[in-house]
């Protein structure tokens, strides 16, 4: 396979994004699309802006790139590569949730979402509303009752 | 924003948290609280954590003798989390010093003064079974234990229900799907006469140490097993260390992880605890730790100082004796006691945090 070619990335809002075949193919989406040959070029992404696709682009070629190489050590160093990656504020991690899974970025997808796992794991649940924005659509008496059956949990 | 994010990625985020978050997660909206009590997300919330690493799930139920249940959180003792938090467990009040049956999956198994009960201590979710008709009572000295068989997608229950006038073995199984009991009979073997307490449940089967006759009169230690599929006994597993001139002593089998564990102490007063993740007569254990417990003062000589736990950091949990228990530090030699309350504790078990419902015929889940 000649990873040397190249395709075009196109994002939502129009940026055009020139990448490594074997970079753009870290998304099953887009591999299954080239190889079905009903891929335009460029490649349009829809739903993706160039903010969000330019970091799924930096973290494939970091990942593609780690594969290459021989050292076992960069393991450890992916794995902290990874953590800083995902040092981004809320929205902006929901955002390459939703393109990870989209795109089918399965380590990506994975990672992203431990990282919200971890984030909340510890939260009441009411900063998780917040943090999700989720309308309590529990009534007062429900919620009490709820909260009642559950009290213990939370000591 | 958070509302278009797909059910399926929503899922996938709950079932990486820790099953205690998720119970308390049931209060956020009602959206959540319908996923996480349902039983396809437990059972799937299951799968994952028994794919990954259990020791940051595993617990042990200690249960005393004024009816108190409690469970030890040892690894957040471990990490200096200020006092020991032990939780008592509400819900299941008319139990009286409740016997441990076994544990299996996150649910615990109970024996009350009438009936056995099915608890899940982390969601607080407890039936009671019905007796079984058949006998008047199980020989609680006899054996007993709870798991799970793959096969029929059950929870088991067994019991000792022979009486003296048997002349084969006769064994009380309860079926947690069906809500009923049955009884099998099994021609007896000499093994069967060292059988005796709870089984330890793993990959299927039940396992017990037993100590058989083989050459020239000698004593063997092995380990055997019911299995729950088959309902059979089997020996399954040689011992890491064989027992000689009463130097050594096996003293009982347990689960560290995804591993069977087993501790012996030595005659130099050496605690020594294995793991294995294999069966048959070339499984090899390997040694987890070996401690001097010279350095620990106060020892009650009257009680067998039981290794439960092995620590992520590498402490080690030991049952000092009714009252306590200790967290020793090989890397040197230090202890931190830990005391288990008033009630004096009997017995424990150790069990997984899991939202699997013991309501498994289809019973009432909120």
């Amino acid at each position: 396979m000649a990873t040397s070619r190249k395709v075009t990335l196109l994002s939502s809002d129009g940026e055009s994004f020139e990448v490594e075949q074997s970079v753009a193919v870290e998304s099953i989406t887009i591999k299954d699309s080239i190889e079905e040959g009903s891929a335009g070029n460029p490649i349009p992404v829809p739903k993706v802006n160039s903010k969000i696709l330019a970091k799924v682009i930096e973290y494939c070629k970091k990942h593609v790139e780690s594969a290459k190489a021989e050292d076992r050590v960069d393991d450890e160093d992916l794995v902290a590569w990874d953590a800083d990656f995902v040092k981004v504020d809320q929205a902006t991690l929901f955002d390459l949730i939703r393109a990870a899974n989209f795109l089918n970025i399965k380590s990506l997808l994975d990672l992203t979402c431990q990282t919200v796992a971890d984030m909340i794991k510890g939260k009441t649940p009411e900063e998780k509303r917040k943090t999700f924005t989720i309308r309590n659509d529990f009534t007062p008496e429900e919620e009490e009752e709820v909260r009642r059956e559950n009290q213990w949990a939370f000591e | 924003m958070a509302e278009s994010m797909p059910e399926d990625i929503v899922v996938d985020i709950l079932l990486r948290l820790p099953a205690k978050s998720l119970v308390r997660f049931k209060c956020v909206c009602k959206r959540w609280r319908s996923l996480i009590s349902d039983r396809a997300f437990a059972k799937s919330h299951l799968q994952r954590l028994k794919a990954g690493d259990l020791i940051p799930s595993q617990r042990f139920i200690i249960s005393g003798c004024n009816g108190s249940l409690k469970t030890v959180d040892y690894e957040a003792l471990d990490d200096g989390g200020g006092e020991g938090r032990m939780v008592v467990p509400h819900g299941i009040k008319p139990l009286w010093e409740p016997r441990i049956v076994g544990s299996c999956d996150g649910l615990v198994c109970l024996l009350g003064p009438s009936n056995f009960v099915i608890y899940n201590p982390t969601t607080r979710e407890c039936i009671e079974l019905p007796g079984p008709n058949f006998v008047d009572r199980v020989r609680l000295s006899g054996v007993s234990g709870f798991g799970y068989d793959s096969q029929s997608d059950d929870y088991k229950l067994v019991a000792d229900a022979s009486s003296s006038s048997d002349e084969n073995w006769k064994l009380a199984i309860f079926s947690l799907k069906s809500g009923s009991w049955r009884s099998i009979e099994l021609p007896f073997q000499e093994e069967f006469n060292e059988l005796t307490g709870q089984g330890v449940y793993w990959k299927g089967a039940l396992h017990w140490h037993v100590y058989v006759l083989c050459m020239y009169d000698k004593r063997e230690g092995v380990i055997m097993s019911f299995d729950l599929l088959e309902e059979k006994f089997h020996e399954v597993l040689p011992v890491p260390v064989p027992e000689v001139d009463e130097d050594i002593c096996l003293l009982g089998l347990g689960i560290h992880g995804a591993n069977l564990f087993i501790n012996n102490c030595t005659h130099d007063r050496r605690i020594e605890g294995w793991i294995t993740d294999e069966y048959g007569r070339g499984a090899s254990w390997t040694k987890l730790f070996s401690v001097d417990c010279s350095a620990i003062i106060n020892l009650d000589r009257d009680f067998e100082q039981t290794p439960l736990a092995y620590t992520s950091s590498g402490k080690i949990v030991i049952w000092m004796d009714t009252k306590r228990m200790i967290m020793f530090n090989p890397k040197d030699n230090t202890c931190k006691d830990y005391l288990l309350g008033t009630d004096l504790v009997r017995e424990y078990a150790i069990y997984l945090e899991t939202l699997v419902s013991p309501y498994l015929d289809g019973g009432a889940v909120e």
